[in-house]
């Protein structure tokens, strides 16, 4: 990757970007079944939350592989900011309310390949972003979702929870994604 | 209202609500969600939906609370759970009021988003059908191989972003082909403008949203 990486964002991005985003809600609408089912299975046990964040990793996966597929700064943030947006167009549960959650994870993915200075996107900084996207929202989860009223034991064990779902999908998915795209020489060398 | 405005307005009252343990603002929400939503004479069928798709992480949350909250406050099991009923009828309220196409004309002419995104998503969110074609394709192929693929497999994954790479390139030639020049000046067919009284309603509707997070009410 040479130094001199072109940040700006053109029209082909923003196209590949909201496709790709409008590809994952496609994938992982059945998901919403699942989730349902999970939640009435863990809800007379008050464990539901435990349901919310085993499945998380998919909603937070479109800011990883946003960065990836494009290397520039703020391509996650962005990304994940339109994949929000296409998921509140295409009806998803919450409207507008995805804007500002999808806000927050990207902004928490993006910190993991700040930290790295945008210039890796190996499984060292995807797994990195994974603790960065799952600190912050997590944190932010601790007001909105009201995580900071429970037991501190409840507190760690979602904490963990949340952390193996974003790193299972948002790095071990998002990295073999891509590793298939770079064998299809199908991403652009800039 | 001007979509802006309006987008403005409920993302601020949706943060607020975060914070806010007040379950009267809650309330407050879902009563104006209601108003707008009889007003624009929405079909029965949302509100059947908008009661029932948040019923579950509601009762999911309250459930929660009152077992594994440190002193077990019931208080805030309410707040939570109607939390969730209050940003499903913010959505709503913000659904009902404008269409997609308005509220992102609105956004490139009164918040001057760049011309790149807002007909970037504009010309992507027409694929929508052909996406999911595109994945039944991918995953009918692969079952006639013998391969069963999975949502999590990569190899899914990984052939629909092929053809997403495919379709960004030639639908962005396309539109450069027709005239489109990336954030440069444009003319509109349809001009929205944000008329005074917008602001003064905005204004209002916060004010008034403010006396209720701040108030000392439960």
């Amino acid at each position: 990757m040479n130094k001199t990486r072109n940040n700006a964002w053109h029209l082909r991005d923003v196209i590949l970007l909201t496709l790709v985003a409008i590809l994952t809600g496609v994938l992982y609408f059945g998901v919403v079944f699942l989730y349902n089912a999970l939640s009435v299975a863990l809800t007379p046990l008050g464990l539901a939350p435990f349901g919310n964040d085993l499945i998380l990793g998919l909603w937070t996966l479109a800011a990883p592989l946003a960065a990836c597929l494009l290397q520039k700064i703020g391509s996650a943030t962005i990304g994940e900011i339109l994949a929000s947006a296409v998921e509140a167009i295409m009806g998803g549960q919450w409207g507008i309310s995805t804007l500002i959650s999808g806000f927050i994870q990207g902004i928490g993915s993006e910190l993991g390949f700040t930290f790295t200075a945008y210039k890796r996107y190996d499984m060292v900084s995807l797994s990195l972003s994974a603790l960065t996207t799952t600190i912050v929202t997590f944190t932010w989860d601790l007001f909105q979702q009201g995580y900071a009223a429970y037991h501190l034991w409840m507190i760690i064990a979602l904490f963990f929870t949340r952390l193996l779902s974003i790193w299972l999908f948002g790095a071990l998915l998002v990295h073999a994604v891509v590793k298939l795209l770079e064998r299809s020489h199908m991403l652009r060398a800039e | 209202m001007n979509p802006t405005v309006l987008l403005a307005v409920v993302l601020v009252c949706g943060i607020e609500l975060s914070f806010a343990r007040v379950i009267t603002a809650n309330l407050l929400v879902i009563i104006v969600g209601v108003v707008v939503l009889v007003y624009k004479h929405a079909g029965w069928r949302t509100y059947l939906r908008l009661l029932l798709v948040p019923l579950l992480p509601a009762l999911g949350v309250w459930f929660s609370m009152a077992y594994f909250a440190v002193d077990h406050q019931l208080h805030y099991a309410w707040v939570l759970a109607t939390r969730i009923y209050a940003y499903s009828f913010l959505g709503a309220i913000f659904t009902f009021s404008t269409t997609v196409s308005r509220t992102l004309a609105s956004l490139e002419q009164n918040a001057h988003l760049p011309t790149t995104f807002v007909y970037g998503m504009l010309a992507a969110l027409n694929f929508v059908p052909k996406i999911r074609s595109e994945v039944t394709t991918i995953k009918a192929s692969a079952q006639m191989r013998g391969i069963t693929l999975h949502f999590w497999s990569p190899q899914l994954m990984f052939k629909g972003i092929l053809a997403a790479l495919k379709w960004s390139e030639s639908l962005a030639e396309a539109m450069t082909s027709h005239g489109f020049a990336e954030n440069q000046p444009r003319t509109h067919y349809l001009v929205i403008q944000i008329p005074k009284w917008n602001y003064f309603a905005a204004i209002l509707t916060l004010a008034i949203f403010q006396i209720f997070i701040f108030s000392a009410w439960p």
